[in-house]
């Protein structure tokens, strides 16, 4: 009996060592220096219900095919525009979004228009015939006809309202060059009017409180040479400060469309150029014409995603595939940062190129949940901080400007409220994010976790070069502690310096110092303090203790953030360090007992010497 | 007891010795002469089966301290990954299959060494890596990241010579010519890749064989449960 009762107790204490912990779905992960899969918290969370159209303000049906979003920060607002691809309506929303307007048409005045052939527009209805809930795009407009050909005066309408067609994407951009005595305008609002295929750019600032909608300042309409008898249609849309408008077009596999201010196709940006390997250059020696144009090089691009932020348009496309077995040849340019000449420079410089899940299972019909991911959309912030949504496991993947992966949030699903089932576009506002989802036409709000806003802290210190604190310096004269520098026009140290000269006092004699801002080291030891395995916060640790000279503490953080170039440089230091501490005593050391054993050798020898000279001596004798 | 003293230091002396002229003198005297050592090391039995595993042994202990004492720069091993039993069927894995090979191609292409011999001259090749690992471990730990050539050299020093033991040693022992050699080399590659290819078989099969009765017993206990 008694054995019996020990049996059950082993079991038991067995069965309780052996439970693991349940972790649920909403444990956020991410990935270490070798790509593996680890824990670690959320960057993102949602602390409220998802936007709907009833959270929104509006109606059901008009809010049934949400197709874009579009954070406008302007100088004294910030507005929050979305488009509906099926009600065809405009939505602008305030900071704290709530409704301020929609509309599904544009006041169309031909006369008005600039740098429009308004032959080519299409969707306009003339006043008179006043239908808005069903726009007629097709009946009166000229869509099949070549530019030079004559056309017939009543297809043409000048004057009447221009009706959206399956918008897709909305950009709002600010040109500072505008020629503004040409009439030119610096703030326009750009939407793909994928319907209609063409661009309708309308001026934000002509408000019709009469009926409720905006003038149409241009129209850009398919660029016919390029195309060859495609159809155009525009998915995104954006423009630059140079007021040149970027496009990516579903069927355009080139590159994103680079159009000028006055609506000319100019180039493609932001194309993959072929790159032959020399197998391949080897082969191509001996396949005949034929065989070569057979060997197929062209790599696509379809973009999917961009956005514009510092002169930089940071765009997103998929994964190059082999085109004859589907199979996946290069994941690390899916996102793109494309400079003004049109090059990628994006910095990839994390444990991995950025390019959302690192480790998937490949195939070649890249089905399901396999593959890499699938961008819908990325947002930058002002500090150099990029996040993209991949629509194919919903996750939303947080990167700073060097390419270090900061945080994962997000899950696909349909039980929590961070469930993203199928985003369309994603926006920063603020620190917050907007994403779109298209399957719940919902907007959905993510926060910041705590760690989230440390983290953020300590890359906008870094992207500003604050790496760490500055030492301060102690003033006799003034008694007072500084850090900057002095103008070094001023020779006397009791003179009052200011701010303007690079010269802060932080603390005076009585005070001491006074507590400086913290800088990005500071708060990576905040990020350590919350998640001890967030593995790039220790490379931010490592760098304080490498300006500070403790090149050996420096050492031990790069090798935990596994940062083999910063810790070359610390190592040298180190090793150049010691080498200089004790080359003199290790010199001096060998050179003594060098010298030592030949004097103790010379000795040793005279003796036996003078023992021999003695023998051999007597041997003489 | 001073007398036993003595001999028990006589004996270490005379293990020392052994160890210097077998295992340091011996081999580099093969690097330096590789004709007239092998030559040696065949006809006059200056080889020692001892020596050659021992030379096996040590190859594993400086795998295993390299894995995890090479500097940080050019090791991304992580300690915890550390398997010695892998490093022993590395080691061992190559000897084994470079031997077996070698072996089955010179009985055909009419070489005169057998196995044992055969199996003694490549873990005396190890004996340049050896060093050259051994050296390598120091250095990584010492040189700074622009200098690292400097432990690429002594490695690939290391794997040159150690080929280079091994060219010798096959002409020495089978008694070949150069162009014997080198097909018998090219040979012994092929082999070395078929008998690779039937171990990989033999794994498959085993693992598929092991899968099949796993998958009965499962299927039966879980019949039972209900």
């Amino acid at each position: 009996m008694k054995k019996k009762i020990r049996f059950y107790i082993i079991v038991l204490l067995a069965l309780v060592c052996f439970t693991t912990p349940h972790v649920s779905a909403a444990t956020g992960y991410t990935y270490n220096h070798k790509s593996e899969v680890i824990y670690s918290a959320e960057g993102f969370t949602v602390n409220e219900m998802p936007y709907n159209y009833k959270k929104l303000g509006i109606e059901a049906s008009d809010f049934s095919s949400p197709s874009d979003l579009f954070v406008f920060n302007g100088e004294d607002e910030t507005l929050i525009y979305a488009l509906d691809s099926k009600s065809n309506y405009m939505f602008v929303f305030d900071e704290n979004l709530n409704l301020i307007l929609k509309t599904n048409k544009f006041i169309y005045d031909a006369d008005t228009l600039r740098y429009t052939n308004d032959d080519d527009v299409n969707g306009v209805q003339a006043e008179k015939e006043e239908e808005p809930e069903e726009p007629t795009p097709g009946e009166t407009t000229p869509e099949e006809q070549a530019p030079g050909e004559t056309q017939k005066d009543e297809d043409t309408i000048k004057k009447g309202e221009l009706y959206l067609n399956s918008p897709l994407s909305i950009h709002r951009g600010i040109n500072p060059n505008a020629d503004k005595e040409k009439g030119e305008l610096s703030d326009l609002i750009y939407i793909c009017d994928n319907g209609n295929e063409q661009i309708v750019v309308i001026d934000p600032n002509s408000f019709d409180e009469e009926k409720g909608t905006f003038h149409v300042y241009q129209v850009i309409s398919a660029p016919e040479e390029q195309l060859e008898n495609k159809k155009f249609s525009p998915s995104e849309v954006l423009s630059d400060t140079a007021g040149r408008i970027y496009v990516i077009c579903d069927n355009v596999g080139e590159g994103i469309m680079q159009f000028g201010k006055d609506g000319q196709f100019n180039a493609y940006v932001g194309v993959n150029y072929v790159t032959l390997s020399a197998w391949d250059i080897f082969w191509r020696n001996f396949a005949s014409q034929a065989q070569r144009e057979k060997m197929t090089t062209y790599h696509n691009t379809s973009f999917t995603d961009m956005v514009y932020t510092n002169f930089m348009i940071y765009a997103t496309s998929y994964a190059i595939t082999d085109p004859k077995s589907g199979g996946i040849t290069n994941d690390n340019i899916m996102i793109k940062k494309i400079n003004p000449s049109g090059k990628d420079v994006l910095r990839r410089n994390g444990y991995s190129a950025p390019k959302g899940d690192a480790k998937y299972i490949k195939t070649n019909d890249g089905q399901g949940t396999t593959n890499p991911s699938t961008f819908d959309g990325i947002t930058v912030n002002d500090y150099g901080v990029y996040t993209v949504v991949d629509s194919k496991r919903g996750r939303l993947f947080t990167y700073d400007n060097e390419g270090n992966l900061l945080y994962i949030s997000g899950e696909k699903g349909d039980v929590y409220t961070d469930n993203i089932q199928n985003p369309v576009a994603v926006q920063y506002l603020g620190e917050t994010i907007l994403v779109l989802d298209k399957y719940y036409k919902t907007i959905i709000k993510f926060e910041p976790t705590e760690i989230a806003k440390i983290i953020n802290k300590a890359v906008k210190e870094e992207y500003n070069g604050r790496s760490i604190r500055e030492i301060p310096t102690y003033n006799k004269n003034t008694k007072t502690w500084w850090i900057g520098s002095y103008n070094t026009k001023i020779t006397d140290p009791n003179k009052d310096v200011t701010e303007a000269n690079g010269h802060w006092i932080i603390g005076n004699e009585d005070t001491g110092i006074e507590t400086e801002e913290l800088a990005a080291a500071d708060y990576w030891e905040q990020v350590i303090a919350l998640n001890a395995n967030y593995e790039y916060a220790y490379v931010g640790i490592g760098k304080k203790y490498n300006e500070l000279g403790d090149y050996k503490e420096a050492m031990k953080y790069f090798k935990l953030g596994a940062d083999r170039v910063y810790y070359g440089k610390a190592f040298k230091q180190y090793r150049d360090a010691l080498i200089k501490k004790y080359f003199s005593a290790v010199v001096i050391t060998i050179v003594v007992v060098i010298v030592g054993v030949e004097v103790l050798i010379h000795i040793r020898r005279k003796k036996l010497g003078i023992v021999k000279e003695e023998e051999t001596g007597i041997g003489d004798e | 007891m001073n007398e036993k003293m003595k001999l028990v230091g006589q004996k270490i002396k005379q293990f020392f010795k052994f160890v210097y002229t077998e295992m340091i003198k011996f081999p580099a005297y093969i690097l330096i002469h590789p004709l007239k050592g092998f030559d040696e090391f065949k006809r006059y039995k200056r080889a020692k089966l001892s020596v050659a595993i021992a030379f096996a042994v040590i190859m594993i202990i400086v795998n295993i301290l390299s894995f995890q004492y090479n500097g940080f720069l050019v090791n991304d091993n992580d300690v915890q990954d550390l398997n010695t039993f892998t490093q022993l069927a590395y080691v061992v894995g190559i000897i084994a299959v470079v031997t077996v090979a070698n072996w089955s191609v010179t009985t055909l292409f009419d070489g005169k060494g057998n196995m044992k011999e055969i199996f003694m001259m490549v873990c005396y090749c190890t004996y340049p890596l050896i060093w050259a690992t051994s050296i390598g471990m120091i250095l990584s730990n010492v040189l700074a990241e622009d200098e690292m050539a400097l432990y690429t050299l002594v490695i690939a020093l290391g794997a040159f010579l150690t080929f280079y033991m091994f060219f010798f040693g096959i002409i020495s022992i089978h008694e070949y010519g150069l162009l014997q050699c080198v097909l018998t080399i090219l040979a012994t590659v092929i082999a070395v890749m078929i008998v690779i290819f039937a171990c990989l078989l033999f794994f498959d099969l085993f693992q598929r064989m092991y899968g099949f009765v796993y998958t009965i017993y499962r299927e039966i206990t879980l019949r039972d449960l209900l």
